[in-house]
């Protein structure tokens, strides 16, 4: 007899913990396969993607860049007397947009056939997963996605608490600091800062590398960096955060500079820490799975998504860099249908990145030092926005794009662009790239005038030495 | 590049193998996969394949040395990459072939099965226990010709690109597949298919069923391919005889047990008499001639049936038929007037026949008319078979291998097993003229001739 102190049973053949944009498409993609599947989430549907990540920062990005449009419009002829930004029905915009996702979400879960079930996901066997929530149930399974994701990280000297943040809450601010200390210029640090900037912030970004955006070659952080200070912005380059302490209202914050030791103190309102993120797989049990990861906490998988246990797989961020939805999804769908026997297997040439700074940075495939580190003598084709029609029009003649191109073969290997966006640029270079297309290729597609995807398409012919609307230097 | 080839675990659980020989010599130049050497283990003789391609260097063992896994087999002088050895071999379910070897794998091995389990060439490769999937390949291909090639099990940084830049096309996926007949899954496709592996999870109504053992994934890893190849030449020869022989005789098989110690004291005594003339002298010289003098006693088993005329041809000429493998297929070289020939003229022309039948240079005449036929299955030789009539004939002798059974005999002292070398002889008849009987007769009495060898001496003229 089944007594209420006993959990409920349930039995499937696969089980997905964590629904974000790795975990709801593996669901959704096995279920569609006939597999019988049930989704794990101890949060929200969407997971960090959807409620405190991509999309809410993207909605809040879009609403302070139209704030920032309306101040520089005078350009154009347009004088706006006067912004007045109303932070809570921002913040409540941005929800409706989350909440229509994650809505959708539920819906295609559901409609697709699987099952979802809240709670916290443990597991107890290398068959058995214990979920602890409302209704506590016992889930045993013939295979297992583990799709938990990861969590930002801190800093020794920085626990997170109500002064010191993280992007979770720097995106749901109710008041517009003013003044806030960003620890890590990366992209999130970078995407962040950018929004509370153009809503009236004044913000210092912290980096302990040399420049801000580490990874991406400098000339494409170059404009970012540019725009970020002529904005009031403020950058401290190769320096090391070293501890805080409150200070009236705010926060007081340390600050070392590398190599020389100098130190320096700033005070803001807050310090938002976007030093990176870690797998998450705390409490989750792997031990009893029997599922190993490696010294940063990743597990590791093969391309079909397998981890050293065959009948468990790993996707998204806890399965290791890059941590990106789309790669998640990606990944999401290959062990979906490697589960349900087809032959699938994550074999990407590339995976793009972008980042929603001001402007936009995009990236796919090699950069000209991997290329050229790879061994491969390439061409490279760049090709300024100042020269593109539609940029210009736009009023915005900031960046490039740049095609770097196998000299031997004339193969597409990599495309960089900084610019406004560049972010759906981007798609087409990735397709490009994965086509295994030629740069002449692309530049012999006609490409719509005037648009800003000329630019790629002037590019790639610039690697070529046949850009039109360029000088081109051989 | 140096270097040292170590004994792979051939089979699950192999310790160690005995050097049957080498196929090669020290300074001798090596092409990958290039058989190398024949090692026996308990279970079979295994011809392993060099793992590199360039020069050996060091042979390190002579015949008949116990060499255990994991020891130095040979030394190469490597010309180009060189693979990770695994010395230990994954799980391998018993009867089962792994589809999909991990994408450097110890050099896959056919093994000769010599042993009394009778299986056909198997091939062994050693899986890991998941197949590997690399990531991040950077194959110059579009996402469906990589989808493509999974399916079809490929590897596709293997395929040629015929493309802009090397791009490997759907075209060029379906060209490497071609020239690879895959009636089943060889070592060749399973190493090529490791790179790009389709690691499929069992099917989900199968797991549900047997929760307790997932069955390997990497059967479904590859897909289907086929060729088709012309019956043409010898192939079509072939067809055409052996299902006439099928559509018009009615064939029963009849075997029996030989015991062969009388004959391997013969044979050893004989043997060494005729080596100064050059004769090989075999076994097989010994069944023909212990047919060849029973044959006579049994008119229809020389004989063949015309159809037509509804009448049975009883031949009063034996024309020995012996039946070859070669490259190209079965052949059956015929001796001519066999039965007026000594031992020693008979072994002479099985050694000759055999020979050029090897090297492709019988002659058409040599080819047709043989009245009664012997098929020797050689080292594969198993248990049974069920010989296949050579049309127009009424019978045929197929023979196993020889090989020391326990076996029980009387003694005044009560009943006792000892070792003794033994054959079997599996015999085909046409029912339509030769009754069960009459087989069994013939069989015996080149049973007695064989067991008893002196025997022949009575008869032979």
């Amino acid at each position: 007899m089944v007594t209420n102190s006993e959990a409920k049973v349930r039995s499937t053949h696969t089980v997905v913990v964590g629904a974000g944009p790795g975990g709801y498409v593996a669901a959704i993609r096995l279920a569609q396969l006939g597999v019988p599947t049930i989704l794990v989430e101890k949060g929200e549907l969407g997971g960090t993607c959807l409620n405190v990540g991509c999309i809410p920062s993207k909605a809040l990005i879009s609403a302070s860049k139209l704030v920032q449009t309306m101040k520089h419009a005078s350009a154009m002829g347009i004088e706006v007397d006067g912004v007045r930004i109303d932070l809570r029905k921002m913040m409540s915009w941005k929800d409706t947009v989350v909440g229509k996702l994650t809505g959708g979400v539920g819906g295609l879960v559901n409609g697709n056939g699987a099952t979802i079930v809240r709670g916290t996901a443990r597991f107890t066997g290398p068959h058995t997963l214990a979920v602890d929530g409302a209704e506590p149930t016992t889930i045993t399974f013939e295979n297992a996605i583990i799709a938990t994701g990861s969590v930002p990280t801190a800093l020794p000297g920085f626990a997170f608490g109500p002064k010191v943040l993280s992007s979770t809450e720097g995106l749901a601010f109710t008041q517009v600091p003013e003044r806030l200390v960003i620890i890590g210029g990366g992209y999130i640090g970078m995407e962040l800062g950018g929004v509370w900037q153009r809503l009236g912030t004044a913000v210092t970004v912290v980096e302990y590398m040399d420049q801000l955006l580490p990874g991406f070659a400098p000339d494409l952080v170059r404009p970012v960096a540019k725009r970020f200070k002529d904005a009031g912005g403020e950058v401290l380059l190769a320096t090391r955060a070293v501890g805080w302490e409150a200070s009236g209202d705010g926060v007081r914050v340390h600050l070392e500079e590398r190599g020389t030791g100098v130190r320096k103190v700033l005070d803001a309102d807050y310090v938002l820490l976007t030093v990176g993120r870690r797998p998450l797989t705390d409490g989750l049990g792997l031990e009893a799975l029997g599922v190993h990861t490696d010294e940063r906490g990743f597990i590791q998988v093969d391309g079909a998504q397998r981890t050293n246990v065959p009948h468990v797989y790993a996707i998204g961020d806890v399965a290791g860099q890059p941590m990106l939805a789309h790669k998640a999804s990606r990944e999401g769908e290959v062990c979906a249908e490697v589960i349900a026997g087809h032959p699938a297997a994550f074999d990407a040439r590339a995976i793009p990145a972008v980042v929603f700074t001001d402007p936009e940075i995009a990236t796919v495939g090699l950069s000209q030092a991997e290329a050229t580190a790879e061994g491969y003598e390439v061409a490279v084709g760049k090709f300024l926005f100042a020269a593109n029609g539609r940029a210009l029009s736009l009023n915005e003649p900031d960046g490039f794009v740049r095609a770097i191109v196998d000299k031997a073969s004339g193969v597409l290997l990599g495309v960089e662009a900084v610019g406004a966006e560049v972010s759906n640029l981007i798609a087409e270079a990735a397709l490009a790239i994965e086509m295994g297309a030629q740069a002449s290729e692309v530049g012999e597609t006609i490409h719509a005038h005037p648009t800003l995807a000329e630019a790629f398409m002037e590019a790639a012919n610039a690697a070529l030495g046949k850009a039109v609307h360029a000088i081109n230097r051989r | 590049m140096r270097y040292e080839f170590k004994l792979p675990d051939l089979a699950e659980g192999m310790v160690e193998g005995e050097l049957v020989g080498w196929l090669v010599a020290a300074g001798d130049a090596v092409k990958q996969e290039q058989p190398v050497a024949e090692v026996m283990t308990d279970k079979a003789t295994v011809v392993i394949p060099s793992p590199v391609a360039g020069t050996v260097l060091d042979l390190p063992w002579q015949a008949g040395d116990i060499v255990k896994v994991g020891q130095v087999l040979v030394v190469f002088e490597a010309a180009g990459e060189i693979p990770t050895q695994r010395t230990h071999a994954g799980h391998v379910a018993p009867g089962e072939t792994p589809a999909v070897a991990p994408p450097v794998a110890p050099p896959a091995v056919v093994a000769q099965v010599t042993s009394p389990e009778p299986r056909a060439e198997k091939t062994v490769s050693a899986p890991s226990p998941v197949a590997e999937v690399p990531r991040g390949s950077r194959a110059l291909a579009a996402p469906a010709t990589r989808r493509m090639a999974r399916e079809l099990g490929i590897d596709i940084s293997e395929v040629a690109g015929s493309g802009p830049g090397g791009r490997v096309t759907p075209e060029d996926v379906q060209r490497h597949v071609a020239p690879a007949p895959a009636p089943t899954v060889s070592a060749r496709e399973g190493r090529a298919s490791g790179a790009a592996a389709p690691v499929a999870s069992p099917r989900v109504e199968e797991a549900k069923k047997a929760p307790a053992w997932t069955p390997s994934p990497r059967a479904s890893a590859v897909g289907e391919s086929e060729e088709r190849q012309k019956l043409r030449g010898l192939r079509r020869a072939i067809y055409e005889t052996m299902s006439r022989s099928k559509r018009t005789a009615a064939h029963f098989t009849y075997v029996d047990e030989v015991d062969c110690e009388n004959l391997v004291a013969s044979h050893a005594a004989l043997a060494k008499a005729v080596e100064p003339k050059g004769v090989r002298l075999t076994y097989l010289a010994f069944i023909a001639k212990a047919c060849l003098l029973a044959i006579p006693r049994f008119p229809k088993i020389n004989a063949s049936v015309d159809d037509e005329k509804q009448e049975v041809i009883l031949k009063k000429h034996i024309h020995l038929g012996i039946a070859a493998a070669t490259e190209p297929g079965l052949v059956v070289p015929t001796i001519r007037h066999a039965d007026r020939m000594s031992l020693l003229d008979l072994a002479w022309h099985i050694q000759d026949l055999g020979d050029r039948a090897k090297t492709n240079r019988l002659k058409p005449e040599e080819l047709k008319g043989s009245t009664f036929t012997i098929t020797s299955l050689g080292k594969l030789g198993g248990l049974f078979a069920t010989p296949i009539i050579n049309h127009p004939e009424s019978a045929i002798v197929g023979v196993h291998q020889m090989q020391k059974r326990a076996v029980v005999i009387e003694t005044k002292d009560g009943d006792e097993i000892v070792a003794r070398r033994r054959m079997n002889l599996s015999l085909s008849f046409d029912h339509r003229l030769i009754d069960g009987h009459e087989g069994a007769a013939f069989a015996q009495a080149v049973k007695a001739y064989l067991e008893q060898p002196e025997l022949m001496l009575l008869e032979t003229v």
